[in-house]
């Protein structure tokens, strides 16, 4: 139910507009993957930016971009928003299982997996990273079930993660969160060397695993580097601290609020592993939002353990007996069914109705589009009807990037989405002319910059309108270029 | 709770020379404060001290409350409530005399004795000491975050008085009669001292629902008591009320604070409103904080009472939601980390890390009781006072010079329109951050927004930011403000703009501020 719920939620609502228009992002990966399908090789230099044209490029997720341009290609948009739904609703359902494998009340376990989703909603974007979300579901599950397991013979529990990690590196570059996992569990068994050994030999093996992708150990100093530098870091907002301000971190504030009732209330007697990935999680979600779903994943199995162990231990109020007999009756009922079939005929129809024009023509049933009140839609039409208003280079807005990749494949960008490739250097250049400040026009012309894409209100347009050399070509209620005149 | 094994032991012989460790601590953080870089650091976060002092220094001249907006051409002659009118009273008494250093003085005073009360307060719950003075630090630690020479240390002073009498009501150790007299008195104080006294009936609210639910769940023999104490607070959260309209504006405090906390745009526009930012490394001892409440639920497990459970997670989210609350977190947090830390230490089978940490609690203790003098703060600002006036004492340059930087102010800029007011003619376009130092460098010059603002509302800081963001429509608000020249810092956007433009024209320009000017 929670499968069904959440998929056809997201594919149906709303929000399948917002999964796609939040950022440029799901663009920029639709056109990189749509490259690599056209030539039929990984993608190993840039292609889409004159700023960094030709320089070797790390992909760290190249898998997941032909995954998500192979379905683009097919269904358009809908292609991105079905991927991205059934990558959602496959995690919330593996941890909706993983509940109920640990005796969880399937009443209970709804209550708390959606919990695990109003925390995590706020990163529901068709993006490659929900992959890693559905990883961490499955990682910490068996780490989880082997830190609980006698130990001899719970090895075979760990092995499969050395595969899935070579699957893991060349979908999502957070790959890495397999490794904090695996390094938590270790240090939570220090007390038993056994485990510890045994995770570290797996963790070892997952390093190697992690190893087979295109870019073999560059694409880990890759993502070292990246983190490691505080400018590309800042630039992008999931990597900020929460704020607390906005309603979208009301479910991480509660869930923060259930876990600090849950050591009120019961009291209960943690294993090391488990205060230990609350400690890490919790800090590294404090610090970076973008983490905030992996905690939200990483503590629900904890709440459920010891939350149903209050309510089982709880006296008999009249509340209690209520919840008691609802729960009651849920459980007879999911044990009774078998979704199985259920959601093999609800994917075969959604499938119908996104693909419907290419098998019945006509119009399109649902329409996903990018909107035009979020991305220059009008003024990349201006510039594909009149390509002589504009020559040179082009300077964008940094949110803008991948949609402009996309819709003006025959422009390169300046700057895009991809930060980590363009390093701290390009993008201080980029923020030097985006805020203005001196030494604006040096970096322009340095870069033979002959045009400007931004967003209407931006104070770049209010400068270039003074300026003699600079004038304006195209203006909406979104967008406005500039060109620089020719000489 | 007096640590029983404390009790048996024969007292030692007082040395008359010796401070406790609770002096220590407050000669520690007053000397660091006021002999170290930690002076420059405090003034020159923000220019929000600056304005305070102006404001008070009008009101000591014109022996009147401040009740009229003054300093800006955007809002002048706009009713006024000054939510701070007695620490800004304080303030430039303290700033007339001594100067900035005397600005500081009074802050390090206030955030030394912060830390003594807050370490007595543990020692005085039966806290070891050892412990006692590693969680005060920490409190300390979080608490210097925000120790900036501003009304705001009143109201993390009175949390912790009012904290502490209400977590001593609970435990019977303040009478009813006590916390009836003293809480409303300060609230009457807090209310004239800042804005934030509003804390005070969170603080009585969290108590009260605390006990309430306590009341609900207590036997019948424990009732009447229960009862007694639920009707004493109801009785103190109306007379703290009643005593916070005793100021200059009456209820029109109350509402202004509220209609100011109820404005998205107002509380996302300055800094210390904003949630912690957890990349800086500033906000490190909060963390550890945090950490420290996490090991305590989880490693002591303690039956927390309905009360102290209340008090953690709605500090705890007040302070992820602001940056400024993290400091009263601590204050209200560290009490009850204490109580139930050292209860966990006592009961805990000795280690050999136990055995080390209570034989050095131990010989701590044993010093600290020997520790004789008393006079040692009184003794410390009296000098520090001398150190400050030598000046105005005995003449020539002063021992502890405390200025503005002038890397982070336009002082020279300003030095430049005291030398030449010509220059410059018209309504001013300021940097936010300098408004408050315009207000008391040139304060016959009116700026276009200072850091209060309270008095500016929506429409005004809407302005602001358009201009301040070039957004189109720029000018159309300078001249709706009839703006004539802007003093902004050197790589300010608007200036870039204003080079460009024809009809402005640069007045002046250094490493600091850029002033434009319009030709007329």
């Amino acid at each position: 139910m929670i499968w069904l719920v959440i998929l056809l939620t997201l594919c149906l609502s709303d929000w399948r507009l917002v999964m796609i228009n939040a950022d440029g992002d799901p663009s920029l990966h639709w056109r990189i993957g749509h490259w690599m399908i056209e030539h039929r090789t990984v993608i190993r230099v840039d292609q889409f930016s004159h700023t960094r044209f030709g320089r070797p490029l790390i992909s760290k997720e190249w898998l997941s971009e032909v995954i998500f341009a192979a379905a683009d290609d097919r269904l358009g948009w809908n292609g991105a928003v079905l991927v991205g739904a059934l990558l959602i609703a496959t995690t919330l359902w593996l941890l909706y299982r993983w509940l109920l494998a640990e005796g969880c009340e399937p009443l209970f376990a709804t209550g708390l997996v959606l919990l695990a989703a109003l925390a995590s909603s706020h990163h529901w974007l068709a993006r490659p990273h929900l992959i890693t979300l559905l990883f961490t579901v499955v990682f910490a599950r068996r780490l989880r079930a082997f830190d609980r397991s006698s130990e001899a013979g719970a090895l075979w529990l760990l092995v499969p993660l050395i595969p899935l990690m070579t699957l893991w590196a060349n979908l999502h570059g957070a790959f890495f969160t397999g490794f904090v996992l695996l390094g938590v569990y270790a240090a939570g068994n220090l007390a038993q060397p056994r485990k510890a050994v045994t995770i570290v030999i797996v963790g070892a093996a997952c390093v190697a695993a992690s190893l087979i992708n295109p870019n073999g150990w560059y694409l880990h100093g890759h993502i070292v580097q990246f983190l490691r530098e505080p400018v590309l870091a800042k630039f992008t907002n999931e990597f900020r601290s929460p704020n607390f301000h906005s309603g979208a971190m009301n479910g991480f504030l509660l869930q923060l609020l259930t876990l600090v009732a849950l050591f009120f209330v019961a009291r209960p007697r943690l294993r090391t592993t488990d205060v230990l990935l609350i400690g890490v999680w919790g800090y590294l979600a404090l610090q970076t939002v973008r983490n905030v779903p992996i905690f939200a994943i990483i503590v629900t199995p904890i709440l459920a353990e010891h939350w149903q162990a209050v309510m089982e231990s709880a006296g008999s109020g009249r509340m209690m007996e209520w919840y008691r007999k609802l729960s009651t009756n849920v459980t007879r009922i999911d044990r009774s069914t078998d979704g199985r079939v259920m959601m093999v005929v609800v994917l075969i129809v959604l499938l119908g109705v996104l693909a419907k024009p290419m098998l019945f023509n006509g119009k399109p049933i649902v329409v996903t589009e990018i909107l035009p009140g979020h991305f220059p839609v009008a003024a990349t039409q201006f510039v594909a009807a009149n390509p002589r208003a504009i020559s040179g280079e082009m300077f964008n807005d940094y949110g803008w990037g991948g949609y402009l990749m996309l819709a003006m494949p025959e422009h390169r960008v300046f700057v895009d989405g991809r930060n980590d490739f363009y390093g701290p250097e390009l993008i201080q250049e980029f923020d030097t002319v985006n805020r203005a400040n001196p030494g604006w026009e040096d970096v322009l012309q340095k870069y033979k910059v002959g045009w400007t894409i931004l967003p209407r209100a931006h104070p770049l347009n209010e400068l270039l309108a003074l300026r003699k050399d600079w004038s304006l070509s195209y203006t909406d209620d979104v967008a406005a270029i500039y060109s620089r005149q020719s000489e | 709770m007096m640590n029983p094994a404390v009790i048996e032991q024969p007292l030692p012989r007082r040395r008359w020379w010796l401070p406790s460790v609770s002096v220590v601590l407050w000669l520690v953080f007053f000397l660091a404060a006021n002999l170290s870089i930690v002076r420059a650091m405090m003034i020159a976060s923000d220019s929000d001290a600056c304005w305070h002092w102006q404001q008070g220094n009008w009101m000591l001249q014109h022996h009147a409350i401040l009740r009229t907006e003054l300093f800006s051409h955007t809002r002048e002659g706009a009713p006024l409530v000054d939510l701070w009118w007695l620490s800004e009273i304080v303030t430039a008494l303290a700033g007339n005399l001594l100067g900035w250093g005397g600005i500081v003085l009074v802050a390090s005073v206030v955030c030394a004795t912060l830390v003594w009360l807050l370490h007595r307060q543990l020692l005085a719950e039966g806290n070891e000491l050892l412990l006692s003075t590693l969680l005060t630090l920490l409190a300390a630690a979080v608490c210097a975050t925000h120790w900036l020479p501003r009304p705001h240390l009143a109201t993390q002073f009175l949390v912790l008085v009012f904290a502490w009498q209400l977590r001593w009501f609970e435990r019977g150790r303040t009478t009813a009669r006590q916390l009836l007299v003293l809480l409303p008195v300060l609230t009457a104080l807090w209310a004239n001292l800042h804005g934030a006294f509003v804390v005070a009936f969170v603080l009585i609210g969290l108590h009260w629902i605390g006990t309430a639910v306590n009341w609900a769940r207590a036997t019948a023999d424990q009732r009447p008591v229960v009862r007694r104490r639920v009707t004493v607070l109801t009785a103190l959260g109306v007379a703290c009320f009643l005593a916070s309209l005793v100021n200059p504006h009456g209820w029109n405090l109350p509402l202004q604070v509220l209609r100011y906390m109820r404005s998205p745009l107002l509380m996302g526009f300055a800094q210390e409103y904003l949630p912690p930012n957890f990349h800086d490394p500033s906000t490190m001892p909060f963390v550890i904080l945090l950490v420290a409440v996490l090991l305590m639920l989880l490693i002591a497990r303690p039956r927390l009472s309905v009360t102290d459970g209340l008090l953690l997670v709605v500090w705890l989210v007040l302070s992820l939601r602001m940056v400024r609350n993290g400091p009263l977190f601590a204050i209200v947090a560290t009490p009850i980390l204490a109580e139930y830390w050292n209860a966990y230490l006592r009961a805990a089978a000795p280690s050999r890390v136990l055995r080390r940490y209570r034989d050095i609690s131990a010989r701590l203790t044993s010093v600290d009781q020997m520790a004789g003098t008393r006079g040692l703060p009184a003794l410390a600002v009296i000098a520090m006072i001398a150190v400050l006036a030598k000046p105005q004492l005995f003449g020539g340059p002063p021992l502890v010079a405390t200025e503005l930087p002038a890397s982070r102010f336009p002082i020279d800029a300003v030095e430049f329109l005291r030398q030449s007011p010509e220059a410059v003619r018209g309504n001013m376009f300021n940097e936010y951050a300098w408004g408050g130092y315009f207000i008391l460098a040139m304060p016959q010059r009116k700026v276009f927004l200072h850091p209060n603002l309270d008095v500016y509302g929506e429409d005004v800081v809407r302005d602001f930011l358009q201009v301040n963001g070039v957004q189109p429509g720029w000018e159309d608000i300078l001249k709706k403000y009839h703006v004539d020249w802007t003093i902004l810092p050197r790589e300010h956007r608007l200036n870039h703009l204003l080079a460009q433009r024809a009809d402005w024209h640069l007045v002046y320009t250094d490493q600091v501020a850029t002033i434009y000017g319009r030709i007329p």
